[in-house]
């Protein structure tokens, strides 16, 4: 039982920045995944939770109680580093015993507890071996098994997968899911992967540049995106962000890219949402799969070269040129199209989204 | 290159090589060959490695007739002193010098190395000084003080070494014994410390060299009843009529805790010791 609040939580490293002003809240065994580009504060937030580094400002609690400047070995909260940190000169059983040992436990009762463990995580016949004997994947599930024998209140994770290789990475994560489940204890779990994160999370915070852009499910991060930022990091090839300005003709709200011009009303049952914006300059954000090629010029928006084609098998990846523009658009494979041609496109309007160029904020309810 | 050069190559190698293990192992060979040697077959005009008569009179001498037993128990009450010491300062202050930052650290650090430079110095320049401060505080002729003094001087190199080495066990250990409960004491008593291992006993062979074989300051502050083995061997000396065979009978046998003390330690000269418990 065990809730994570940040409430404008600092972290400056001279005159860095790491966190700015965060505000989170991890609900009761949930997995909340910290999701963004190298530098932009996720593993520093962790770290802050961990009670590795202080805060420059703001409060941490763990169900309501205050716990920002409390000892790390007094949070009940345990930490798999992204090197593991396995103790090299012990055993899987001294490593695994570790924090039992640390707290002084009788010896029968560790060998109990560390036994009735290594059964859940399928390690019994390592017990005996030292940390350079084991593969990538036991090691991992060495760390785990050290992090789980204090019975925490929470499991911290950084990177954890990040050093295993891609096949046993997908498998492990499916372990790692099912076990934080069955244990029901809240994660909060660090990665620059999306696909990972997407995998694990209830819900994925998106950071970038020390700040939170979003905490939402993966689904409602993919198809509502709060900033351009998430837009343009989540989803694979990302979403295409073209700039644009909002025009008024013959009383007719216009987005123009300077290639070509969308109307408002086109996108929207409620066109007068943009005019909240800070500015008339915009972001239009139009997802890969959201992109139609067409047969002829009828209904189509604009024509554009195809510059290259990656194959994806069942799909191709096209980047087309319009302008200055690249766009990336997903077809199906199989209709003959080549690098050199021009092709006539559209979008599927009800899916674009459109941001205020100034703040990155999406300004298209939905 | 082609095959026959490299095996010309490789040979020309080999004859240096052995050339010079002969000229460092000479020495050593001709002093066990002296100390097998009636007095009177040392001055011999023939060469002879294996002496004419061999003789075990002299460790007879060294361990039952000389004051050698006597004087190599003030060596190791020294050696004790000296080794204690110096780790019980070195080891925290080179973990701290690792990890924490504190005020005036880099100077500090600058400060130490140049002090590393003075234990070269020390044996010309500050030996008159620190006999008259030993005089004046009435320190004279005290094994355990020689063994602060030894201490003294080797903290400086050895808290940079260990720093050092501390430097290279990842400070990841540190926070993963944090996580997991272990107090500051814990987790250098049961992560750090054995991780640090081979640096540890790389300085306890330095510290042991430097200390079982330093004359100068010994043979300024002790007298007589307190020689160690390097000073009381030096006091032995008498020109034309020193015994050099009873001498080099005193200096194997004073050499062999250094050699032990070696063979024990070699095997912690292995690297990697770290390597296995981070990454895959």
């Amino acid at each position: 039982m065990a809730t994570v609040t940040l409430e404008n939580l600092t972290k400056k490293f001279g005159e860095t920045i790491a966190t700015d002003s965060l505000n989170l809240h991890v609900k009761d065994k949930e997995f909340v995944v910290l999701l963004g580009p190298s530098g932009c504060g996720k593993t520093t937030t962790l770290r802050l939770i961990a009670g590795l580094e202080l805060p420059t400002e703001g409060k941490i609690y763990m169900n309501d109680e205050d716990i920002t400047y409390v000892h790390p070995k007094d949070r009940k909260a345990s930490m798999v580093f992204q090197s593991y940190a396995l103790y090299p000169h012990m055993t899987v059983f001294d490593n695994i015993a570790f924090p039992l040992k640390m707290k002084k436990l009788p010896k029968n009762e560790i060998r109990d507890k560390v036994r009735k463990l290594v059964e859940l995580l399928q390690i019994g016949d390592l017990l005996n071996r030292k940390p350079k004997e084991l593969s990538g994947g036991q090691r991992q599930r060495v760390a785990l098994g050290r992090a789980i024998i204090k019975e925490p209140k929470i499991f911290l994770m950084d990177e954890p997968l990040s050093n295993v290789d891609a096949k046993l990475r997908v498998y492990l994560r499916g372990e790692l899911k099912n076990l934080q489940k069955k244990l029901g204890i809240t994660t909060i779990y660090v990665t620059h992967d999306q696909l990972e994160a997407m995998a694990l999370a209830d819900r994925i915070a998106v950071m970038d540049k020390g700040k939170l852009h979003q905490i939402d499910p993966a689904n409602k991060l993919y198809n509502n995106p709060a900033t351009s930022f998430v837009a343009g990091f989540v989803g694979s090839p990302p979403m295409n962000l073209i700039g644009c300005s909002l025009e008024e003709k013959n009383g007719r709200l216009l987005l123009n890219t300077g290639e070509f011009t969308l109307k408002v009303s086109d996108l929207t049952s409620d066109p007068d949402t943009l005019l909240v914006a800070t500015s008339s300059e915009f972001f239009l954000g139009v997802r890969p799969e959201s992109i139609r090629i067409l047969k002829s010029k009828k209904g189509a928006e604009f024509s554009a070269d195809i510059i290259n084609i990656e194959p994806l098998g069942l799909q191709d990846v096209l980047i087309l040129k319009v302008g200055d523009n690249l766009i990336r658009a997903i077809v199906l494979s199989g209709f003959g199209l080549k690098v050199g041609q021009k092709v006539n496109v559209t979008f599927d309007k009800r899916k674009l989204h459109i941001f205020d160029r100034n703040n990155g904020k999406c300004v298209l309810i939905k | 290159m082609n095959r026959i050069g490299k095996k010309i190559l490789g040979g020309g190698f080999t004859i240096i090589a052995i050339l010079l293990i002969t000229a460092l192992l000479f020495p050593l060979v001709w002093v066990i060959s002296s100390s097998l040697r009636p007095y009177a077959a040392l001055y011999t005009t023939e060469f002879k490695i294996i002496p004419d008569n061999p003789t075990l009179d002299t460790f007879r001498w060294v361990l039952f007739e000389s004051k050698f037993l006597h004087w190599f128990k003030n060596s190791l009450i020294v050696y004790a002193t000296t080794l204690i010491v110096s780790l019980l300062v070195t080891i925290p202050a080179g973990y701290a010098f690792s990890r924490f930052k504190f005020f005036a650290k880099g100077s500090l650090l600058h400060g130490y190395f140049v002090l590393t430079q003075f234990m070269t110095g020390m044996s010309i320049i500050g030996l008159i000084a620190l006999y008259t401060i030993l005089i004046h505080i009435g320190m004279i002729n005290s094994l355990v003080v020689l063994g602060f003094i030894y201490a003294a001087s080797l903290v400086p190199f050895v808290t940079w070494y260990l720093k050092t080495y501390f430097d290279s066990v990842p400070r990841d250990f540190d926070e993963a014994a944090l996580m997991d409960g272990a107090s500051f004491t814990q987790n250098l008593r049961h992560v750090i410390l054995p991780m640090a291992k081979p640096g540890i006993f790389t300085a306890i062979i330095f510290i042991s060299i430097i200390t079982w074989s330093e004359w100068i300051i010994g043979a300024i502050v002790l007298s007589a009843g307190n020689y160690t083995v390097p000073v009381g061997l030096v006091a032995l000396l008498r020109g034309w009529e020193t015994p050099w065979n009873n001498l080099a009978a005193m200096s194997i046998l004073y050499a062999i805790p250094i050699v032990v003390i070696f063979m024990l330690a070699q095997r912690y000269w292995r690297t990697g010791l770290t390597m296995g418990g981070l990454k895959g």
